[in-house]
């Protein structure tokens, strides 16, 4: 009797609850939302007279280096010094941001404007945590095409271009005394230097896809197909006859016993630092380090040429991004394009070595330490900024098993394959952009 | 109505106080059914509360419910994930309501029986009294309950919500909204190939080093504790505090110092020992599975065993010497001894800990990760080498974004362990409870 | 051979498997004292017995204007000290509880809690985070202390409760016949019986968060916030300054005082530990 009444006064209860579940309770923002079906896509404009108010301050997400920490710091106090708003920032290691912003963004946590490389924007597109920069034609010509390109998605631009980077060729010249031009030079220059037992190496090359995509690209490798700008996920050519040319052309190094087998980029700028290995495939990152250990030892050139023509590396372009948060995206935008204008770029590549994607600063750099660099870029190929490719860099697991011995063909198609594959199940191939 | 039992108040073997009147009354609104009990005070507190209580958590309620059904219906405005969160914590909120609202139901009615079998109510001061005996083991154990509920079963419910959502990379809010989906995700992990190897081989792995890892840990530390109880032994105390100092050391510097040791051209071990005494390049320890399983173990091994050493080291001395001298004079061996009176000894007095270090090794993310994050890769599957389920779980979420699949597995994982230990628990415990009666 | 050239061989045998198992264990740990007085940051130029040894990593720690080493520290301490005192007093209560009292629940809550916390949980970090947002205890020291302190409950309210078991009934009857109240008997009675096993939750409780680095990074936010295994880890998780030495020199610094403490408590450890799991 008990029993039986205190269950009937819990399904009234449930029901209640139910009723309660079945009608949307109001919430802010809902109004605009339903009134104006085009805002619904993560674009939504803000409105004019809204942003015309200054807020008395920004966040930004900084990478956590110390020298991004320094640049940004002065361009900040300039930026504070023109417009009054105050700059509050933190250091957030680059690789989490994305995941942290989308934790910390809903909450009011997050920052106003974040900063990551071009590969991730699919990730930060498909999750809709940016919102698209609106440019002028003219603030567009400040930009290389490259540059604007990389962080274009679906027709709008989604950053303000801080930094270009690609990998190129260091060597020391107490070592080599020019960088050998072909990779067949390579090979002869290494087998002369090598000596494993004392840690001595003629040329390193970090066993990552990032590096290697270089071997494979020469030979008419590609990630995805693209047309028109537009990547096609379904078509990946990393397994194509290109590929496994290239890519065998980099295990006789190691079959050679001329790259260690379990070299990692840690290792690759420690030995040359201490002066180990005449040639080294790096980024600008390395440039100021490089130089200090080793003086006017170092010297860069592009990456020698493989099939004829200088090999293609990977081009990463880092930007400044406006978070879908902000409650200022208008002074976030501004703030943007404040850090990334001409004299301000000057003082970013002044600070910290890296090129600014912006023809007049690439034009008038003469550092020869720049060579390479500066070469380099016209020969690059920018990194796919769809979401998919995240699971491309599954790739480092055919290096990996090519680094062990595996037979190069087999270990590109059975990787390939399972890039598909999780592709697929990630969802990543049905996702229509 | 009140009043019709005033009246009948002085004859005194009539049913004054209907339980179930006062039970309705009190499911209608709590602290009714007291006040129809003449427990005014107690009844105005409770209706007090439970007002407060709706107006003070009803938005939130309804947000939490509406959004834990829909999970949101306007992409950019409705965050599913919040919503989730909302109203998970909303059926708690609801759940302590119902308890309190189930114990007021059940007070009402009880009390009207009291009045009826003609106990006078006891005074506000007395039923305080009353309640704090018999509440007292409630109250001491609430504050910790409410911290237990939202550490530990508020997660669990979330993850095990997400289980049924497809919650990824591409259904993420604010751009996307995220959506139940049933036990699509179960069926993919059935039947999907690249789901299906890399299940089945991560699950068998993670089995052997289970098993392996612990028993090894197990079995050093007990061979360790039975030499150091011998009684020949000096220096009892030094040695013990070596042998304890890997314990000491914080576990996730131990595993990374490991890692930088066992680094196939440039650690230590290579370096320093395996090639100038054995010669040839040295060992792939990081680049062969095969290795980096073997080193794991002996790492785990390494780690582990200080605790399990601690534990019989104390269970050893309490064995009885009398059941040795017992044993000697039937002429038995030393390893009879040991089979017949140690080892049953110190298995039985320490089973559940030595369960609890097995489910910990299933789940010891730590090492794995921090070693070798799960590597070497291997083909064909979409976790590493040496990736046990929880690792290969975390690459799932925070590599790939694979949310509703990460939890998917969680869920089964911790079927797994949970019916493991369950079972374990009720054989020891079931042993424990002839024991001690 | 005769008995005692028997045992004295036997003998030796134990001491050289002692001596085998101290070069294990001790060799690991002087490598890493050696790591972190190399001057460089990588550790592939380093080696155990550095060439040029020195404090610079010791000095940068504590001088730099960029490390936060010693807030870290002081954080660390916070946290973990708040953990194991608050641990102690609600596993405590909990655990005379359950040790003493009949209720609703007694006979498998515990165990049903002990197995719910076998469930992996790590999607669920963000939940904990928007539930601490929803509290305001976000990038808070307070709400990462709560977490540990709730999640620790189950297992150590099991160690506790069996050690009380242990404790004989009689002696709070016989206070209660004194008049003690419910409290009392616990706190004057069963508390003090206890000391070794709280000893036990304590260090266990104050070690817990000093070595996770995972929660932390889900819950604080700000540098100045983090914990010490936090800070410690991203010494090395950082992809572009990866810094080996740097990290052994932190490392060393909070592992040797932990060290102190546990082997200085190892006899509480050992007896409580043994009471307390094997009564359960």
């Amino acid at each position: 009797m008990f029993k039986k009444k205190t269950l009937w006064g819990l399904l009234l209860m449930v029901g209640f609850i139910l009723l309660l579940a079945a009608c949307a309770p109001e919430r802010e923002g809902a109004e605009e939302a339903t009134g104006n079906d085009e805002g619904s896509d993560g674009t939504e404009e803000a409105e004019g007279t809204e942003e015309t108010d200054k807020p008395e301050e920004l966040v930004v997400w900084i990478n956590d280096e110390d020298i991004a920490e320094d640049i940004s710091v002065e361009l900040f106090e300039k930026y504070t010094e023109e417009t009054g708003i105050e700059i509050s920032y933190r250091r957030v290691p680059m690789p989490d941001q994305v995941e942290e912003l989308a934790l910390a963004g809903p909450t009011g946590d997050g920052p106003d404007l974040f900063f990551q490389p071009q590969d991730r924007l699919g990730d930060v597109i498909a999750q809709g945590l940016a919102m698209p920069i609106d440019y002028s034609e003219e603030e567009m010509n400040g930009f290389t095409d490259v540059a604007i390109d990389a962080f274009t998605y679906d027709g709008d631009v989604y950053g303000t271009p801080v930094a270009v980077e690609t990998y190129f060729a260091f060597y020391n010249k107490s070592i080599v005394d020019s960088a050998p031009e072909t990779i067949d030079e390579v090979m002869e220059m290494s087998k002369e230097v090598t000596d494993a037992s004392n840690d001595k190496y003629g040329f390193l090359v970090s066993p990552e896809f990032y590096y290697l995509y270089s071997f494979m690209n020469a030979y008419d490798g590609y990630v995805f197909g693209e047309e028109d700008g537009v990547y096609d996920p379904t078509d990946i050519g990393l397994d194509n006859e290109g590929s496994i040319e290239g890519l065998s052309k980099y295990q006789e190094f190691i079959n050679e016993g001329l790259i260690p087998k379990t070299l990692t980029v840690d290792v690759l700028d420690g030995l040359f630092v201490e002066g180990k290995v005449g040639m080294v495939f790096s980024g600008p990152w390395n440039m100021p380090i490089y130089k200090e250990a080793l003086g006017d030892d170092v010297a860069t050139a592009p990456l020698p040429s493989m099939n004829g023509e200088i090999a293609p590396s990977f081009i990463g372009v880092k930007s400044w991004l406006v978070s879908y948060y902000s409650d200022h995206p208008k002074w976030a935008e501004d703030l943007a394009k404040f850090m990334t204008n001409d004299e301000n770029s000057q003082t970013y590549f002044d600070v910290t070595g890296e090129l600014p994607p912006r023809p007049e600063i690439l034009d008038a750099v003469d550092d020869p330490l720049y060579k390479g660099y500066t070469e380099q870029v016209p020969n690059g190929t920018p990194m796919p900024n769809i979401p998919q490719m995240a699971q491309v860099w599954d790739m480092d697991i055919a290096i990996e098993l090519i680094n062990n011995g595996a037979d190069v063909e087999e270990a590109v198609t059975d990787t390939v394959q399972n890039i598909k594959d999780n592709i697929d199940v990630s969802g990543g191939s049905s996702a229509d952009e | 109505m009140p009043q019709h039992q005033e009246q009948k108040q002085l004859t005194n073997n009539q049913k004054k106080f209907n339980p179930n009147v006062a039970m309705v009354l009190s499911i209608l609104l709590a602290g009714l059914g007291q006040i129809y009990n003449k427990r005014y005070m107690k009844g105005i507190s409770f209706i007090i509360l439970e007002i407060a209580f709706i107006l003070a958590t009803f938005d939130f309620l309804w947000l939490g419910l509406w959004g834990i059904m829909t999970l949101g219906t306007i992409p950019g405005v409705d965050h599913s994930i919040y919503l989730l969160v909302y109203g998970i914590v909303s059926l708690i909120i609801i759940a302590f309501a119902v308890t309190l609202y189930v114990f007021n139901v059940r007070d009402a009615h009880k009390q009207a029986i009291l009045l009826n079998n003609g106990k006078q109510p006891p005074s506000f001061k007395q039923a305080i009294r009353n309640g704090y005996d018999k509440a007292f083991p409630y109250i001491m154990t609430a504050p910790g309950l409410v911290l237990l509920i939202f550490t530990v079963v508020f997660p669990l419910l979330f993850a095990v919500a997400l289980a049924f959502t497809n919650y990824d990379l591409y259904n993420s809010p604010p751009r996307n909204l995220v959506e139940w989906i049933g036990f699509n995700n179960f069926k993919d992990l059935a039947t999907i190939p690249i789901w299906q190897d890399t299940f089945i081989s991560v699950f068998s792995w993670t089995i052997i080093w289970t098993l392996v890892a612990t028993s090894f840990q197990i079995v050093v530390g007990l061979v360790l504790a039975v030499l150091v109880n011998d009684k020949r032994v000096k220096f009892k105390k030094t040695i013990r505090t070596i042998l304890i100092l890997p314990w000491a050391v914080p576990g996730f510097v131990s595993i990374l110092i490991f890692a930088a040791m066992f680094n196939d051209e440039f650690g230590a071990i290579n370096r320093d020992i395996i090639i100038p005494l054995i010669g040839g390049d040295g060992l792939p320890w990081l680049t062969d599975p095969t290795y980096t399983k073997i080193v794991l173990i002996m790492i785990q091994t390494w780690l582990g065993y200080p605790f399990v050493f601690a534990l019989f080291s104390g269970v050893l001395q309490s064995v009885s010497s009398e059941w040795y001298e017992a044993a000697e004079v039937d002429g038995a061996t030393r390893w009879q001894k040991f089979r017949n009176i140690t080892l049953p000894h110190v298995l039985f007095a320490t089973a559940p800990l030595l369960i609890i270090q097995y489910t910990t090794n299933f789940n010891n993310f730590n090492i794995i990760y921090l070693f070798n994050e799960g590597g070497p890769a291997v083909q064909g599957q979409n976790a590493g080498g040496t990736d046990i389920l929880i690792s290969w779980v975390y690459k799932l979420t925070f590599d790939t974004n694979n949310y509703s699949m990460a939890a998917a597995i969680s869920l089964i994982i911790g079927l797994i362990v949970s019916i493991f230990a369950f079972f374990q628990f009720r054989r020891t415990n079931s042993f424990k409870e002839e024991g001690n009666i | 051979m005769s008995p005692k050239l028997r045992s004295a061989l036997e003998l030796t045998g134990i001491y050289a498997i002692f001596a085998f198992m101290t070069v294990i264990i001790l060799y690991p740990i002087v490598w890493a004292i050696g790591m972190s007085l190399n001057p460089g940051q990588s550790l592939y130029s380093s080696s155990i017995i550095p060439e040029n040894w020195s404090l610079e990593h010791y000095k940068w720690l504590f001088t730099d204007p960029r490390s936060n080493y010693v807030t870290w520290y002081k954080n660390s301490m916070i946290v973990s000290g708040c953990a194991a005192l608050f641990s102690v007093i609600i596993t405590s209560v909990v655990a005379f509880s359950f040790s003493r009292y009949k209720f609703a629940g007694r006979t498998s809550a515990l165990y049903t809690f002990l197995i719910l916390q076998m469930f992996p949980v790590m999607m669920a970090m963000v939940a904990l985070y928007i539930f601490l947002h929803l509290v305001g205890l976000l990038d808070s020291l307070t709400g990462l202390i709560l977490i540990y302190v709730g999640s620790q409950i189950p297992f150590n309210a099991w160690l506790v409760k069996g050690y009380l078991d242990t404790i004989p009934r009689e002696l709070d009857e016989a206070a209660r016949i004194d008049g003690a109240g419910h409290f009392t008997v616990f706190w004057r009675i069963v508390l003090p019986l206890a000391k070794p096993i709280l000893a036990v939750v304590a260090l266990f409780n104050f070690m817990t968060p000093l070595f996770d680095f995972i929660l932390p990074s889900i819950v604080l936010n700000s540098p100045e916030n983090y914990t010490i295994a936090l800070g410690l880890f991203n010494f090395i998780n950082d992809q572009f300054s990866n810094n080996f030495t740097r990290f052994t020199a932190g490392a060393i610094l909070i592992a040797i005082p932990v060290a102190v403490v546990y082997l200085f408590l190892q006899r509480y450890l050992i007896s409580g530990l043994t009471a307390g799991g094997t009564k359960g």
